[in-house]
């Protein structure tokens, strides 16, 4: 590198530093291109959404060939998807990563579940549907309705094997997170608690977890954003074109009937909702505005996420600052 | 098919509220699927079930009865700025099995053709591959060139063709009879025959297609395990009645009979 | 801790207490095991599905032909222009972003001042979590046509189109991992060259990116593993069609495109269910060969930093 230096000074000249500022100028060029073009392509999407967007459209029934009437049941089928993802994966990849951060040591098995989490990252989506479709429905779904004798209640597409799916999908977002969270923490509060007698299990769950909260929960907000727009591994899980009812169940208390998500059913999803207007519409000058709007609600709906976990990753950080420099 | 097995199953809970209606989605596959392993009583689908299926399920001890429940007109179309006014069966075969590449070999623009089609899986590729492309001599089937495109739904199919000057598409009638930016081009079985529109004037030629002289048309079907009998018998009843053969109508398919 | 006190319900204290230790942990161990699990699930399910597909259509059906008719009564099951399709839409794709994802990661990491660096970091960032179904979309509706009339195309949607809707989400990806690269560049040897009076680009040039380029050619390795990977963009735009050609204005169709489009319909048990887990069984050792790459690259970049530091 040295050699590289000398014949640099050797080279400088005028000429050379010409040809450094227009160097310099055209990255710069290059990237307010790129961001003007981010810029526009959100900017189209606000601009044709922004119109259809009022609270028939948010929380309608598709209606005439989904040409009039709102999204109601894809915003509540996403969110079902999701609510039931999260409960299958949150835990899970919080206890996982404790594992990893707190318990393993240096091992053949730590060293084998980072490499899993690091390969099961790496996994095309669409290849995690197969597996979902493949495993889930036609092998557990089957093997459950078998021996329930449920005919084919499980053993077919449905919101409780989307949501599996998408929870092995986002494990490693959750997993990741929560670990570089945990790490942050400094190795003097495990042992000034465990000095304190405490055992490692109230170490952890009185010491570290709160601390790591804000970080852990940046994780969470980025795996639901992420489950959000996944459409490819849904598609062949039980999402429908249309529905004419919320994928609900009532829960029977004699007194008062208690409606839940009913996890065997199909159900509408804004992600492939966007892709059947932009494929299947029978008349796209009409559905267009919706389309667009569409768009939008599930574009905002990831912006807010990701905005969210950025706020709570700049708050863990402070937090973490704070907890270091008081050391 | 699956709006239209929708509007069913609302329309017929409308008039028996006391039978309540469940309809999975899905393809044709899911249909036969779930009528096979008899957890459908009924299974409505775009194609006739294959006596490959057929074998199949009364080894599962189900009896696939078939309804014919509605008619689909199966249009082709280009873009409006396209010179050709109609076309033949046999000119669609060259055209779709890759012979004539250029529009110019039928009195067209100079230009390559550009051909659309749909999922290799879906009901209305392989109608357009058994009706117009059929056999060659050798009994072989022929299949659409590969560089055929395919779309994922013929909405998109209608759209593509709107913006390509050079592209032609099939497709289900429906999706075509109420746009300007696409042609619907008339067709003849034979190259002496009058060439018969789909769709006159935004409307679709009912007529025509249920009388046959519009030549590519298919049946919807429904199939029920035997010989349908109380609730189901009164389903099947509900579609052909005078109100469900207008929801037909109203779905942009075609009745089955005038109404 | 408990081990000065000798009493005996110190003593069964402890040995509780261990005893729940030792549940605790073998609990969190299981639960650290599941992705261990879930990636053993999912080589084990696929490669079943595989060797099923193997058994029923045999191996060199897939390799030779050359066609993709899986639902033709003389079905051809050759996965070579789907290989075709998929590297004609990932390669461009790959380039364009990398080209202009590095010149964004350098300008963010060294051209820009913080403050502007804080506002579009962000935002960037925000672009690779942009769901992708809105990007196929987007360039459906909108993209197709305007790329139509700049590159005068004779087929609509293509596979060069598809490059620019994947280099949509790819551009941040690879610009987020090129700065991340830059950074982790100990400052020192800017100054060092600076102080040996090296311009500015000369010094990115020759002593930044050579110091970095371990982690950007990894962000560009893993930005081909997202391209190859993702579905729903070359689903929409890229034209399906499971043509033989190198030509990039031409329709391909890609692997992902091929298992999203077909799934839905195909008949589970027949030829063509099996062919589908073959052809993802093909995409899943691909795109782990490649994560091992760009993993093995970093570590190394990891390790030559800490030898500069």
């Amino acid at each position: 590198m040295v050699n590289r230096f000398k014949e640099n000074i050797k080279k400088k000249s005028y000429s050379d530093s010409i040809f450094d500022n227009v160097m310099i100028s055209v990255i710069r060029i290059i990237s307010f291109l790129l961001i003007i073009i981010f810029v526009l392509i959100l900017g189209k999407i606000f601009y044709e959404g922004i119109e259809v967007i009022n609270w028939n459209f948010l929380t309608g029934i598709p209606k005439s060939n989904i040409s009039k009437g709102g999204i109601g049941p894809a915003i509540f089928g996403t969110m079902a998807v999701s609510i039931i993802m999260l409960i299958l994966a949150v835990p899970v990849g919080i206890f996982s990563a404790i594992y990893i951060n707190e318990f393993a040591k240096d091992t053949f098995w730590l060293r084998l579940i980072r490499a899993s989490v690091n390969s099961l990252a790496g996994v095309p989506s669409i290849v995690i549907g197969l597996f979902g479709f493949g495993f889930f429905v036609l092998f557990i779904g089957k093997s459950i309705d078998n021996i329930l004798k449920t005919g084919m209640l499980f053993g077919q597409p449905a919101i409780i094997w989307a949501s599996a799916t998408l929870a092995v999908l986002v494990l490693p977002t959750i997993i990741v997170t929560t670990t570089e969270a945990l790490n942050s923490i400094p190795l003097t509060f495990r042992q000034a608690s465990l000095g304190l007698g405490a055992s490692k299990w109230q170490t952890i769950r009185y010491i570290i977890l709160p601390q790591a909260r804000s970080g852990i929960l940046t994780g969470v907000i980025l795996a639901l954003s992420r489950s959000i727009g996944e459409t490819a591994p849904i598609m062949f899980l039980g999402c429908a074109f249309f529905l004419p009812n919320l994928p609900l169940a009532h829960l029977d208390l004699s007194i008062i009937q208690i409606p839940i998500i009913n996890p065997a059913d199909q159900f509408m999803h804004l992600a492939y909702h966007i892709f059947i207007l932009a494929t299947q519409s029978s008349n796209p000058t009409l559905t267009a505005p919706f389309q667009y709007g569409t768009t939008l609600v599930l574009v905002l709906i990831t912006l807010l996420l990701n905005l969210t976990a950025i706020i709570f990753r700049f708050r863990f950080r402070k937090i973490i600052e704070v907890v270091k420099r008081n050391q | 098919m699956v709006n239209l097995t929708l509007r069913w199953a609302e329309g017929f809970m409308e008039e028996h509220s006391e039978i309540s209606v469940q309809v999975t989605g899905g393809g044709s596959g899911t249909g036969i699927a779930s009528l096979i392993n008899g957890t459908s009583s009924i299974a409505n689908i775009s194609r006739e079930l294959k006596q490959s299926e057929i074998n199949y399920a009364k080894q599962n001890g189900v009896n696939p009865i078939q309804h014919i429940v509605a008619l689909d007109g199966i249009a082709v179309i280009v873009n409006p700025s396209n010179k050709i006014d109609a076309i033949s069966f046999s000119l669609l075969k060259d055209i779709y099995s890759g012979k004539v590449k250029n529009w110019k070999t039928i009195n067209g623009n100079d230009a390559n053709i550009v051909l659309y089609g749909r999922e290799n899986s879906s009901g209305t590729y392989e109608y357009f591959r058994q009706s117009i492309l059929g056999r060659n001599e050798s009994g072989r089937q022929i299949d659409f060139p590969s560089n055929m495109q395919s779309l994922q739904g013929t909405a998109s199919l209608a759209e593509a063709v709107s913006k390509d000057k050079n592209g032609i598409g099939f497709g289900g009638v429906g999706y075509f009879a109420l746009r300007n930016d696409i042609k619907v081009l008339p067709i003849s079985y034979n190259n002496s025959d009058k060439a018969i529109p789909p769709v006159i004037n935004n409307s679709i030629n009912y007529d025509a297609i249920r009388n046959g002289s519009y030549p590519l048309s298919r049946f919807l079907y429904s199939y029920t395990n035997g010989i349908p009998k109380g609730e189901e018998k009164l389903y099947i009843d509900f579609i052909l009645s005078y109100k469900g053969q207008k929801i037909v109508e109203s779905m942009e398919y075609i009745p089955l009979k005038k109404n | 801790m408990t081990k000065k006190y000798h009493s005996s319900y110190a003593k069964k204290r402890t040995f509780k207490s261990t005893l729940v230790e030792k549940a605790v942990k073998y609990f969190f161990f299981l639960n650290g095991m599941i992705s261990v699990l879930f990636l053993l699930l999912i080589f084990l399910f696929l490669f079943k599905e595989a060797i099923s597909a193997i058994n029923n259509i045999g191996i060199t059906e897939f390799f030779k032909n050359i066609e993709w008719y899986p639902t033709s009564e003389n079905s051809r099951y050759s996965i070579i222009p789907l290989i075709l399709g998929t590297l004609l839409t990932a390669i461009p794709a790959t380039i364009i972003s990398s080209l202009l994802g590095i010149t964004l990661g350098i300008y963010l990491s060294e051209i820009a001042s913080g403050k502007t660096r804080e506002i579009i970091k962000p935002f960037i960032e925000i672009f690779a979590g942009l769901p992708t179904v809105v990007i196929g979309f987007l360039m459906l509706a909108v993209g197709s046509t305007y790329f139509q009339e700049l590159f005068n195309t004779g087929t609509r949607l293509n596979a060069l189109l598809a490059a620019f809707g994947l280099s949509i989400i790819l551009i941040p990806t690879i610009s987020s991992l090129t700065e991340d690269a830059l950074r982790a560049v100990p400052n020192n040897l800017r100054m060092a060259s600076y102080a040996l009076g090296i311009n500015k680009f000369a010094m990115i040039k020759n002593v930044v990116i050579p110091a970095a380029i371990s982690g950007v050619s990894a962000g560009i390795i893993l930005g081909f593993g997202r391209a190859i990977g993702e579905t729903m963009i070359v689903l929409m735009v890229s034209g399906n069609a499971a043509e033989l050609t190198l030509n990039i204005l031409h329709s391909v169709r890609t692997i992902t495109a091929t298992i999203a489009g077909e799934l839905g319909e195909v008949a589970i048990g027949s030829p063509h269910y099996y062919a589908l887990f073959f052809i993802g069984t093909f995409l899943l050792i691909i795109t782990f060969i490649i994560n091992l790459i760009s993993e093995l690259i970093i570590e190394r970049m990891r390790k030559k930093l800490n030898k500069m530091n």
